[in-house]
């Protein structure tokens, strides 16, 4: 593995720490994420640069105050990308949320998920670009009463 | 996984990871797959990664693609390989991967997925970016974990995955993908918002 690769794991290693991890530093954002990063969840709309950013992660955490992912497996490096594994979540005991493509949830519903998800991330010049993850969307929604079994009706 | 580990660097787990790489170049040179892996010798992990990623395009196209060759199975698995998606049951060994994709393709005739982006690997890793699906017109289906389709539903699914497989010794041992599911599972009626 070349140094660069190295180096964008320490980057993203910082990233899923002081963004994703148990202790949200919103300073990260300015020090790691591109100006006009995109950030990709399938739970979620796409994001776009800094202030959408940390937008997204304000409310995330108004309405789940506990919310903390962290690594599943080890980093996978190849190139400007970076693969990340990981699990985690939160319990949803805040404010209401809105920002799950499949539906809102009003405030304080107790609901807690735990989930896992598989992410690809773009380094630049040690900056992250592009941040484009999966979700097990099916896990996640339905432990928040969000997915209901069977067709429409 | 720790936070130093996190942040990468050369961890027991890592070394492992090259040892493994170093047996696997072996395996490969054996195999015949990959002039240049067979040249480069062990110590070369691009070379290996290289290798791995033509035995990964080699499975995507001829396990998970338009045409679906069973031959593929012998000739690419590890004969414990070990089959596991989100959307279905995991699978242990030739006979029964063999036998997830028949019946997958018994009710889904015209299944196909193929590469959405460029493959990367790192040591024994390699990690697949796949978009695919298919139209239910055939058998009843009862593999996904939420729920069964009568025969012939003709509902089509169309969603994109992560998938992330470990090759040892010129095989795939491991192949463990995140199926959009929501996507996959609405599309099929099986799944609806709240």
């Amino acid at each position: 593995m070349s140094r660069k690769e190295d180096d964008n794991k320490r980057t993203v290693g910082q990233w899923f720490d002081r963004f994703w991890g148990p202790r949200y530093d919103p300073s990260v954002v300015d020090a790691i994420a591109a100006p006009d990063m995109l950030l990709h969840y399938s739970l979620h709309a796409p994001r776009r640069g800094n202030a959408d950013i940390k937008a997204f992660m304000g409310d995330f955490r108004r309405a789940f105050p506990d919310l903390a992912f962290g690594g599943a497996a080890e980093l996978i490096a190849e190139g400007d990308y970076v693969v990340g594994r990981w699990v985690g979540g939160g319990t949803h005991t805040g404010a209401a949320f809105d920002d799950m493509l499949a539906g809102p949830l009003p405030a304080a519903t107790g609901r807690k998920m735990r989930f896992t998800g598989t992410t690809v991330l773009k380094v630049i010049d040690g900056r992250i670009v592009e941040e484009i993850g999966l979700d097990d969307g099916v896990t996640a929604l339905a432990q928040l009463g969000l997915l209901r079994m069977g067709a429409p009706v | 996984m720790s936070a130093a580990s996190l942040r990468g660097g050369h961890s027991p787990q890592r070394r492992r990871v090259l040892q493994s790489a170093g047996i696997a170049m072996a395996g490969l040179g054996t195999v015949g797959i990959g002039g240049r892996a067979q040249a480069a010798g062990p110590a070369n992990p691009t070379a290996l990664e290289t290798a791995n990623k033509a035995l990964v395009a080699r499975w995507f196209d001829g396990f998970w693609g338009s045409t679906w060759d069973p031959a593929v199975i012998a000739a690419v698995a590890a004969p414990d390989m070990l089959l596991q998606y989100s959307l279905h049951a995991p699978r242990r060994g030739r006979d029964d991967i063999r036998a997830f994709m028949e019946d997958f393709r018994a009710a889904f005739p015209d299944l196909a997925f193929a590469a959405s982006a460029p493959l990367l690997a790192q040591g024994d890793l390699v990690v697949g970016r796949w978009i695919g699906g298919g139209t239910h017109t055939g058998a009843a289906f009862s593999d996904f974990l939420v729920g069964s389709l009568p025969a012939r539903s003709g509902r089509t699914m169309r969603f994109h995955g992560t998938t992330v497989l470990r090759v040892a010794k010129g095989r795939i041992v491991e192949e463990i993908g995140l199926d959009d599911g929501v996507t996959a599972l609405r599309q099929l009626g099986l799944l609806r918002t709240a």
